[in-house]
Formats: structure tokens, C-alpha cells, sequence
């Protein structure tokens, strides 16, 4: 029963660190770009939305929504202003700015907001259900179905939407794109807006659960960095399968393990993944030309 | 030519040794002691950076590496600070070979992101392990080294300071630095940062290459974390982390990459400002974040790099004109 217990929770977090995930992929498949500011982003969607619900009194509901618009026009913003230009230098420099990102970002909750961790009200309830004799808390639950949720409603607009088939179009051919009339832009644009804001939704399914705001920002980047480079960078399911991959790993070294080495391991898992199967568990080896 | 550079690495020399007597409050002393330190971890971080065009994003680890070791060797074992600092320098070394290695195997973001992911690796490990680091408590009580029967720190009474200690530690690095790339092997890391393919193809073997350029950077901030903790006598985990591993990638990028006087220039600016903005330290590192991300977008030379610009730029119009 331990075990069934374990892998809910489990599936819990690597919902979330999924949804974080699914961000770097969309940003490095239409930028090349590794986006360090992505935990930073998460924690200040978590703040946020905090401040619409206490301050503002908005419903939950619509935080969600607000919360993901501030977090896509930061990083419309960011990109067009800082990343982008600084892309134009180098490598290096892309890295550099993304890193500036994070911290400018982190620190600006700590300076804003507070260095405290904040208790953040969960969507409903606090009492554990009994489901099956698996204890779940009501925001697991939650979690797992918004992620259901925003996971399908990715699916239709990528596969459905002409919109979505011209940002992945973009994303992997820019010249032929631009041939066939697509504002590469506009597009590259929107995978940072939308890549932002899944981090800024990804905040607040957390923060009842770690709390918001704190020093957690690193962690939580680099959680979604593993998750989605376990799946496969390449692959656009390669986030999900990475993030529920590691959110089960790391629940089950929890349990039976220890919870100290937890993070040791999650980015021990990275280096191992990247040195044996660069491209992950979904993604084609590919060769790089020269 | 040669005899002039000689100069001025002697007349450096003299100004390091005569400065603290220069009529100069013993806080100031205490402040320019640890932009001393912090400029020798930068200056191996700029060497990893701007000469050999890889990148790290842990370097407060091997900085860590470097204190913890002298710390316990000195209050544990009652070994001589000049054994124990050298000793620190050589595990950090060690260590470096790791992410050197790493390095062979992934370039640009992911090293990024294989580096950091080192780096809290090496902080989770300072916290967990209490035997060897003090654990969340750390190391308190590591007692001043002496030299001839004096002690060494930076009381208005001592003859040689701790300041001494970090800044002659930076002036000597500096110096081997130049040397090695001043040398055959200075073109080479040039090449292996324009181009490795290139580089690879004319010969030059890329992978020691790397390896070294990683573990000369690892030594340095190993050696500088040993002077750091007689420096402040404890040293805690905290000290240690990502978040400190972002401070010198700030010194070294508003500095300016690649550049030893660059290095310098942003360990004081990083060590002096918050001393002068006092009453706005929760903004500090928010206003250095600010800064790395408009030095990285309108000046990459950094703030080292404008000047020396300016000034060659004036010597030529002199040199015109006469």
C-alpha cells in the first residue's frame, strides 16, 4: 500500500514538474535556449497569484488565468528585450542573460514580496480523501487533474489549431515558415508567452503544497530541466513522461530512501542522463553536423 | 618589454605590502581583504569563461571545497595553515577534474546546466555531512595562522595581514596566469573558445585542454576559500551555495570576461557598493542582477572592458599628436 501511496504523490509533483518542463521544451525548440529564469518565473507566478487572492479577493478561478497572462507578457518582455538580443552575441551570452533573468526575478519577490515562505490556501479542502486506501490530498487531486487538463488542452491547440501548427512550423523550419507566410516573430514570441505563463500556472498548483515565495526557485528550475531532459528535449511528450518519471522517482527515494539526498539524486539523474542517453527516454539520437 | 611587465608586477607587489599601512581604518581593510578573495575565485571563473570559453555555474562549490578543508585540517587536525591551505587548493583541483570532464561531453546550455546541477549537488552534500563539514552549524573557532610567532589577521597591531594573505594569493595567481597564457597554451585555449572544432582539427588536444582550464579554476577558488575561512573564522554551508556560485558569475561578468584586471574591478564593485548603499542591502542583489543583464546587453567587455577601451582610445590621440 506504501508503494501505491508513494506513486500518487509521486504523480503529483511530476505533474508539476511536467508542466514546467513542457516550458523549457517549447522555448529551446524555437530558441535554442535553456531558459535559467524558469524556476524563478514558477515561484513568482506562485506570489502572484497570491497577492490576487488575499489582496484583490479575485476567485481562484480566474487567478489562474490572470496569473498566466502577467507571467506571458514577462516573457514576451523578457525575450524580446533580453534574451533575444543578447542571443545575437552568443551562446554564452543567451546563458548569461537567462541567469540575470533568475536572479533579477527571484530577488524581485524577496524585495517586493517577502523572503518568507507563504502560506498559500489550497483549491479546496485540506482533509485527506480515502480513496482506495490511498490517502489524497484534495490539492493532488487537483493537480493531477488541471495538469490532465492544461496536457490536453496543449495537445488540441498543437495538433487542431492552425495557430499551434504554425508556431511548431516555426520552431523547426524558421526559413520554410517564413516562406509559407508565417510571422516566425510573432510565433517565437508566443512560445515564450506560452512557456512563461505554464510556469506561472505551475506556481500556484505548487505553492499549496511547498508554499510560496522562499528560496526554493533554483530547485524547482532545475526539477523541470531533469524532468524534461529524462523525457527527451527533442520529443514533445518528452516532458510529461520525464516529469511523472522523476516525481515518482523522487517520491519513492523519500519513502525508501532518504529525503536528504532526494534533490542529490534528481540532479545526480541529470548528469547520468545526459552523459548516457543525452536524448532522453522518448527523443532519436540525432548526429550533430559539423 | 619583458623588463617592463617585470616592473609592474614588482611595483604591484610593493603597493599590496604597503597599502594597509597607508593610514587606511582597519574596515576598510577588512573589506578590500575580502574583494581580495573573492577576486581570486573570479579570476579563475574568468579564465574558465573568457579564455577557454567554457562555462561554470558551481564555482562557490570548489570555493567551499577549498574552506572546508583548510578549516578542518587547521581545527581537527592542528596542521599549520600553510599546509592546510595548499591542501585545499589540491582537493578542490581534484574535484574540478569532474565537471572538466563533463565538459568534454556537453557545450553552451547544458554545461550550464550540468554545472549547476555539480554545484548544488556539493551543497546538499556540505549540509548532509555533518562529520566532515559541521553540517548546518558549520565551523566556528578556526583560529588565525601564525608566521615567526605572530599571528595574522587584520588587527591594527599585525605586521602581516590577512590582507596580505588574499591579496598576494591574487597577485601570484595573476602572475602564473599571465604566464600560462602569455604562452604557446594561451593560443590555444583562444582557439578552443573561437573555435574547437577548428582547434581540434589543427591539432591542439582540446580535451586536456578543457580538463585543465577547469581545474586551474578549481584550485584558485579552493585556495581562496582556505584564506577565506582564517579570514572570518566560521564558515557555515550557506556560504557555499548556488546562490554565491551567481555572485562571482556577477563579479566576473560586470568586470569583464577574460580579463585579470576585470576580475579585480568587479570583486571591489562587489565588495565596496553595498558597503557604501547600506541602507538599500535587500536591494543588492536585485541592482546586480540589473546590472549583469544590461552589461551582458550592451557592454560584454564589462565594466573593465569600457574603460581599457577609452583609454587606449585617448593614448592613440596622444600618441597622434605628439
Amino acid at each position: 500500500m506504501d508503494l501505491l501511496q508513494f506513486t500518487v504523490s509521486g504523480l503529483t509533483i511530476g505533474s508539476v514538474y511536467a508542466i514546467i518542463g513542457i516550458g523549457y521544451y517549447l522555448i529551446y525548440i524555437s530558441t535554442r535556449v535553456i531558459n535559467f529564469a524558469q524556476g524563478a518565473l514558477v515561484q513568482l507566478g506562485g506570489v502572484v497569484a497570491l497577492s490576487f487572492l488575499i489582496s484583490w479577493k479575485l476567485p481562484y478561478a480566474l487567478v489562474f488565468f490572470i496569473t498566466f497572462f502577467v507571467a506571458a507578457i514577462l516573457g514576451i518582455v523578457f525575450d524580446k528585450a533580453f534574451v533575444g538580443p543578447a542571443g545575437r552575441h552568443s551562446v554564452l551570452s543567451s546563458i548569461l542573460m537567462t541567469v540575470g533573468g533568475f536572479l533579477v526575478f527571484e530577488q524581485a519577490i524577496y524585495v517586493f514580496w517577502t523572503k518568507d515562505e507563504l502560506m498559500f490556501p489550497a483549491i479546496s479542502g485540506e482533509l485527506p480523501i480515502n480513496i482506495l486506501g490511498v490517502m489524497i490530498i484534495p490539492q493532488a487531486l487537483w493537480i493531477i487533474i488541471i495538469t490532465a487538463f492544461i496536457l490536453s488542452g496543449l495537445w488540441i491547440f498543437f495538433n487542431c489549431t492552425v495557430y499551434g501548427s504554425a508556431i511548431m512550423a516555426a520552431a523547426e523550419k524558421p526559413e520554410a515558415a517564413r516562406l509559407v507566410g508565417i510571422n516566425v516573430n510573432i510565433m517565437t514570441s508566443s512560445s515564450w508567452a506560452l512557456a512563461a505563463g505554464l510556469a506561472g500556472v505551475a506556481g500556484i498548483l505548487i505553492a499549496p503544497i511547498t508554499f510560496a515565495g522562499g528560496s526554493l526557485s533554483a530547485e524547482v528550475g532545475i526539477k523541470g530541466f531533469v524532468a524534461v531532459i529524462l523525457g527527451g528535449i527533442t520529443h514533445p511528450l518528452g516532458a510529461v513522461a520525464g516529469g511523472l518519471l522523476l516525481g515518482i522517482t523522487e517520491s519513492l527515494t523519500t519513502g525508501y530512501v532518504s529525503s536528504a539526498f532526494k534533490d542529490a539524486i534528481s540532479f545526480g539523474l541529470l548528469i547520468a542522463v545526459l552523459a548516457l542517453r543525452p536524448e532522453g527516454i522518448m527523443g532519436q539520437a540525432r548526429r550533430e553536423k559539423v | 618589454m619583458d623588463k617592463r611587465k617585470n616592473l609592474i608586477w614588482f611595483v604591484l607587489a610593493i603597493v599590496i605590502a604597503l597599502f594597509p599601512f597607508l593610514g587606511v581604518n582597519t574596515f576598510t581593510v577588512q573589506l578590500l581583504t575580502l574583494a581580495g578573495i573573492y577576486a581570486t575565485v573570479a579570476l579563475g571563473l574568468s579564465f574558465v569563461l573568457g579564455n577557454a570559453g567554457q562555462i561554470s555555474l558551481g564555482q562557490a562549490a570548489f570555493f567551499g571545497i577549498g574552506a572546508f578543508t583548510t578549516a578542518q585540517l587547521i581545527t581537527k587536525f592542528q596542521i599549520s595553515f600553510w599546509l592546510a591551505l595548499p591542501a585545499g587548493g589540491f582537493l578542490a583541483g581534484l574535484a574540478g577534474a569532474a565537471p572538466g570532464y563533463l565538459a568534454l561531453r556537453f557545450q553552451g546550455h547544458y554545461l550550464a546546466m550540468v554545472t549547476l546541477c555539480f554545484g548544488l549537488i556539493l551543497q546538499i552534500l556540505f549540509l548532509e555531512l555533518p562529520s566532515i563539514t559541521g553540517g548546518a552549524g558549520g565551523i566556528p573557532d578556526i583560529p588565525s595562522p601564525f608566521i615567526l610567532g605572530r599571528a595574522i589577521d587584520n588587527s591594527a597591531g599585525a605586521i602581516i595581514k590577512t590582507f596580505h594573505v588574499a591579496w598576494f594569493l591574487l597577485l601570484a595567481t595573476a602572475w602564473l596566469l599571465n604566464n600560462l597564457l602569455s604562452a604557446r597554451s594561451g593560443r590555444a585555449f583562444a582557439a578552443i573558445r573561437d573555435d574547437t572544432l577548428a582547434a581540434e582539427a589543427t591539432g591542439i588536444p582540446v580535451a586536456g585542454y578543457k580538463v585543465r582550464a577547469f581545474i586551474i579554476a578549481a584550485v584558485l577558488a579552493g585556495l581562496s576559500g582556505g584564506v577565506y575561512c582564517i579570514h572570518t573564522h566560521y564558515i557555515g554551508p550557506e556560504i557555499f551555495g548556488v546562490g554565491s556560485s551567481l555572485e562571482f558569475l556577477i563579479i566576473v561578468v560586470i568586470g569583464g570576461l577574460g580579463s585579470p584586471v576585470g576580475a579585480v574591478v568587479g570583486s571591489l564593485l562587489f565588495a565596496v557598493l553595498p558597503e557604501v548603499m547600506r541602507s538599500y542591502e535587500e536591494y543588492r542583489l536585485l541592482v546586480f542582477g540589473c546590472m549583469l543583464m544590461l552589461i551582458v546587453l550592451i557592454a560584454p567587455g564589462g565594466i573593465w572592458g569600457l574603460v581599457s577601451n577609452r583609454i587606449s582610445k585617448v593614448w592613440k590621440n596622444v600618441k597622434n599628436r605628439l
